[in-house]
């Protein structure tokens, strides 16, 4: 099963709700949606993708197929982003 | 334990405008905040004294939660907040890109203050303001340095020496070039030095180096001063400027917090080694009376034996109430003009407090080295001398000039 984690190598603040992450080379700036935020808080410890969807079904009203749908979909962005990357 | 007199406090407290007063007793655990303070205040000269004090942020933390801060406030506050927080992360992401060309090049740097210190001691690394980066790499490197900045965009914002003679007074005189990269509005301040003048803290920047201790950031690694060096750092930067600005008082308060009495003790029995004791126990002594922090006995002991830290103390509690005035035109009004040379004349005497003659000397032969003057007219190299003594007519020139515009 495929593990994530955080790439270390990001800059990020919270401001109002959402998280605000710097690209460091371009210095751009995009923010997070709250579940997007709360994946990059989760993965503080590297997670699988069904180890995502368990603590989020805790906290959001959310069936187990959809939850998994919304995850593979963040996660597949935020290693697009550089946010995430697979734990190895 | 003996205690700072009350006096002391009292006088600090009375000697404080309203906006500096009510400022810091929201900051105090100490002392109470009326319903009703908030509701008579003058919002725009509060705000104006947060942003002056670079307390913004810190301010908009502490008290979001506060149920007497009116809704205008409030608002006004969250908005200058996320602005700044904004402005911090490109900082941050600045500070990592800057610092890996570096590593790239094998350029030992220090990074100083800024985002490390406030993570470090604000528990996040925008939270402390700041205008600039400050970066320090080795009188040897200093010329690598600024190719390297200049290949990422950045140049100086003014250029002070047109001859190999000023350059070379103003690498002997000053401790950093200013630079500006327009793609990003990042200031960095390169230094050789920790200070401008080498009668302060003589040898501090060459002993620095063995010292060192490693922050991450972003994935890096970025070294930055020891903790008592930086304390010590901190209070002579702080004196050196009369702790115009409160934020840099709230540094030495949260560094006294999370780091202990003892720690405290240690970084003061190394400044009296070094001859900046004095600056210490300022830095210590304001951190108590206007943020209530706790100090160590031998610290209470040293400041209740010196007569100077008192004056000192006042002087910098003048220059703090009228930081919003610093602007101000001296030459607009006699009020304008007799603040400053109130503040002249409060310069040279804490530069005298804090390092005696020596130190006044130093202080005084800035004013005939300004590379600002250079700029309006110098003489050659072969002449350099006369610069010296055409000095005076060309401050007064620049006064009259510059608040003329």
């Amino acid at each position: 099963m495929t593990t994530f984690t955080r790439n270390q190598e990001t800059i990020s603040g919270q401001i109002d709700e959402e998280l605000v992450m710097v690209d460091i080379e371009r210095g751009s700036y995009f923010s997070l949606n709250s579940v997007a935020t709360r994946i990059w808080e989760l993965l503080e410890t590297p997670l699988t993708i069904e180890g995502l969807c368990e603590k989020l079904m805790e906290e959001y009203e959310v069936s187990s197929e959809q939850c998994r749908i919304e995850v593979e979909k963040h996660l597949t962005k935020m290693q697009e982003l550089g946010l995430v990357q697979i734990w190895s | 334990m003996k205690e700072v007199s009350t006096k002391s406090v009292q006088v600090a407290s009375t000697a404080l405008n309203s906006d500096v007063q009510l400022l810091l007793r929201c900051f105090s655990t100490h002392r109470q905040v009326e319903s009703n303070a908030f509701l008579h205040l003058d919002s725009a000269s509060f705000l104006h004294t947060l942003e002056c004090h670079r307390l913004t942020s810190l301010f908009y933390l502490t008290t979001k939660n506060n149920r007497f801060l009116t809704l205008p406030v409030k608002t006004l506050l969250e908005k200058r907040f996320s602005k700044k927080k904004l402005r911090m992360l490109t900082l941050v992401a600045e500070l990592c890109r800057v610092s890996k060309q570096f590593k790239q090049a094998t350029i030992l740097t220090v990074a100083l203050k800024g985002p490390l210190l406030s993570q470090q001691y604000y528990n996040d690394y925008t939270v402390r303001e700041c205008n600039d980066l400050d970066i320090l790499v080795k009188p040897s490197d200093v010329q690598a340095a600024y190719r390297i900045l200049t290949d990422m965009g950045y140049g100086m914002t003014e250029v002070f020496w047109s001859s190999p003679k000023q350059r070379a007074v103003y690498h002997k005189t000053f401790h950093h070039y200013t630079m500006y990269n327009a793609s990003n509005h990042v200031v960095i301040e390169l230094h050789w030095r920790l200070y401008s003048s080498n009668q302060v803290d003589k040898g501090a920047t060459e002993n620095l180096w063995n010292n060192l201790r490693i922050q991450k950031l972003g994935g890096l690694e970025i070294q930055v001063l020891s903790g008592s060096d930086m304390f010590i750092y901190l209070c002579v930067h702080g004196s050196a400027h009369q702790w115009t600005r409160l934020f840099w008082v709230q540094d030495i308060v949260r560094i006294i917090k999370k780091e202990g009495g003892e720690f405290v003790g240690r970084a003061y029995q190394k400044s009296v080694g070094r001859g900046v004791a004095r600056h210490v126990l300022e830095g210590c002594h304001l951190s108590h009376l206007l943020f209530d922090a706790c100090l160590p006995l031998v610290i209470q002991e040293a400041i209740q034996s010196d007569k100077r830290i008192e004056q000192l103390a006042a002087m910098s509690i003048f220059a703090m109430n009228h930081v919003t005035a610093s602007d101000n035109n001296p030459i607009a009004s006699w009020g304008n003009l007799t603040l400053a040379q109130k503040r002249v004349v409060n310069h040279y005497r804490t530069s005298y407090h804090l390092g005696g003659g020596e130190a006044l000397s130093s202080s005084f032969k800035r004013f005939f080295i300004n590379p600002r003057y250079w700029r309006l007219y110098s003489f050659s190299d072969r002449f350099f001398v006369l610069n010296y003594f055409a000095a005076p007519f060309l401050w007064v020139y620049s006064v009259f000039t510059k608040n003329s515009e």
